[in-house]
């Protein structure tokens, strides 16, 4: 006899995977919070036990953050210089997301012309390698003699770093597409530049976007090191300033202010990607 | 009985002779056209450099050219005697001595020695400092999600421009500079090494485990190697990042060093002793990641 279909299971609520996503979410958030809780005791720690005039606790730089942000007595008494972190953060903060942005702009379709166009490749390419083993540091020498100390000539670190990382990982993302993808995109009669269009640029975006974001973290470095050597404005220069004249609280204060800025944009820039990729698995 | 094994005559004729790289290099360009092309972008690039030079004129500051040509770059080789401080029958320039090739030798020899030094040493203590939090913090995943948050603030930090912070703690001494390099290193590694471990997933330690490893067996023969080949970016961005970062550690406060010498050049405007540096640093960094390549290739040849 056969048995009574069981009554069916009533469809969990869609709400569930949302549920667990925001709740593995919240555990990661509150793992971090202890991680940067860790980071800050070891910070004080170290503070504790070294002079504090060289090494400043996490409380006396939290304290000067308010003060610095709007004038920094110290640069002010030994640049002759008026501006507080604030300004400083928007000079670096600007020039750094504006040359990355440039920087992605021109990497792109350099990568996927290289990926693409086999004459392309094969001119571009030994120069882009030349280019690629030079340690960046020794251009930028060259740079500030060519170009003096304007703003867009103290991005340029940062605009041949971007270039070269997002177009190497453009080049390496569209040549794995073009041999999957985009065959079976042409054996269902698709145009080569509607091979393109629809299947090499939007398949690559991921792997551009983890570059884009490498190139974002070390940019902060390169912008500061030539404002540091040659600007008139910017993180850099207050480093450099604070650092002759021994002010190392407000040095302390300019870093953390710029490491969180920073993370906030790579976050930024991390929620758009994952939008923009929202199709992937 | 069979005698001595001997190579016939004929058999050596049979045997096809490698020929020199000069000579396999200009087969290639004569016959394969991608090669070709390939050499003639390279020969573009020379020949482009040249007409920049003639056209972008000369610094008013030392009269040299903005963009030195090749000539100057070659010419300006003795430049580098200034750098050398005097010894093994060579005087020192700032004792009357002159400009000679032997002394720029000495001098560049002397200065990449030191900054070569300087990079070894700072570049080893950050791996192996690296290596170790990372092994430790790697051990719970509870403790590895932890630190993936400061792990990656840490990415932000801008490691080039803090050289002033180290000169303040150590001075202009060759603690600072090492230690400056070593803490650059051990931000970028550990921060690979601790992505790359999340990455693995956890039935490699599982595995070992049923086979009757223990916990910490598992963990260092299984878990640990897996990880290694997810490195190679990482060990090989901290080798280019360390040449930049002894550059600066140099450029700013050491009075020996190729970063000592680019410094000083661009101080006095001498563009041509600047290309002469680069040329050098460019080679040295070319030769250390090549070097630094095969040797992770070949600790993960068992890799897939």
């Amino acid at each position: 006899m056969a048995t009574p279909a069981a009554p069916l299971r009533a469809r969990r609520p869609a709400v569930a995977p949302i549920a667990r996503s925001a709740g593995r979410l919240l555990a990661a958030g509150a793992l971090g919070v202890v991680g940067i809780a860790c980071v800050v005791g070891l910070w004080a720690l170290i503070a504790a036990v070294s002079d504090p005039s060289k090494f400043p606790g996490p409380a006396d730089v939290l304290d000067v953050v308010p003060e610095d942000w709007t004038n920094i007595p110290a640069v002010a008494y030994a640049a002759f210089q008026e501006g507080g972190i604030s300004d400083a953060l928007s000079f670096t903060a600007v020039n750094v997301v504006v040359t990355v942005a440039l920087g992605t702009v021109v990497g792109v379709p350099l990568g996927v012309l290289l990926a693409r166009a086999r004459t392309a490749r094969l001119v571009l390419e030994p120069p882009l390698l030349v280019l690629g083993t030079v340690p960046l540091l020794i251009v930028l020498p060259f740079i500030t003699l060519w170009f003096g100390t304007a703003r867009w000539a103290q991005s340029g670190l940062v605009f041949i770093f971007t270039v070269l990382t997002v177009s190497i990982a453009a080049q390496s993302a569209a040549q794995t597409v073009s041999g999957h993808y985009a065959n079976f995109a042409a054996c269902l009669g698709a145009s080569r530049s509607r091979q393109l269009w629809t299947v090499v640029l939007p398949a690559s975006i991921p792997t551009v976007l983890g570059a884009v974001r490498v190139a974002l973290a070390a940019s902060w470095g390169w912008q500061c090191i030539a404002e540091l050597l040659g600007a008139e404005s910017g993180i850099g220069r207050i480093i450099g300033v604070t650092g002759n004249i021994l002010a190392t609280t407000d040095l302390f204060a300019t870093l953390l202010c710029l490491v969180v800025v920073a993370v906030v944009i790579d976050g930024i820039v991390a929620a758009v990607g994952a939008y923009v990729v929202r199709w992937k698995e | 009985m069979s005698g001595p094994l001997t190579v016939s005559p004929g058999a050596a004729a049979a045997r096809p002779r490698r020929r020199r790289w000069p000579a396999r290099l200009a087969t290639r360009v004569v016959r394969d056209p991608d090669t070709r092309l390939s050499v003639l972008s390279l020969v573009g690039l020379f020949v482009l450099w040249q007409v920049v030079s003639l056209l972008a004129g000369r610094t008013s500051v030392s009269d040299e050219r903005y963009v030195p040509n090749v000539v100057d770059v070659v010419g300006a080789f003795p430049t580098i005697a200034y750098y050398w401080r005097g010894g093994l029958g060579v005087e020192a320039t700032t004792d009357g001595g002159h400009l000679t090739v032997l002394g720029a030798v000495y001098g560049l020899v002397h200065n990449s020695l030191a900054t070569l030094l300087r990079l070894a040493i700072g570049l080893a203590i950050g791996f192996v400092l690296a290596g170790a939090a990372a092994t430790i913090v790697c051990w719970s995943k509870l403790l590895r999600r932890t630190f993936l948050l400061p792990a990656h603030a840490a990415r932000m930090l801008p490691l080039l421009a803090m050289s002033p912070l180290f000169g303040i703690w150590f001075g202009n001494s060759e603690v600072g500079a090492v230690l400056f390099i070593a803490f650059a290193t051990f931000a970028i590694v550990f921060v690979v090494a601790l992505t790359a471990i999340d990455a693995i997933p956890p039935y490699y330690q599982q595995y070992a485990r049923s086979l009757g490893a223990g916990r910490i067996r598992a963990y260092v023969t299984g878990f640990l190697p897996a990880a290694l080949p997810a490195l190679r970016g990482g060990v090989l961005l901290a080798l280019g990042f360390g040449w930049s970062m002894v550059i600066a550690a140099e450029f700013i406060g050491q009075d020996v060093g190729l970063g000592n010498i680019v410094n000083r050049a661009q101080e006095f405007g001498r563009t041509d002793t600047l290309a002469v540096v680069g040329a050098f640093v460019v080679l040295y960094a070319w030769a250390s990641y090549k070097l630094a390549s095969r040797a992770f290739d070949r600790l993960v040849r068992w890799a897939e």
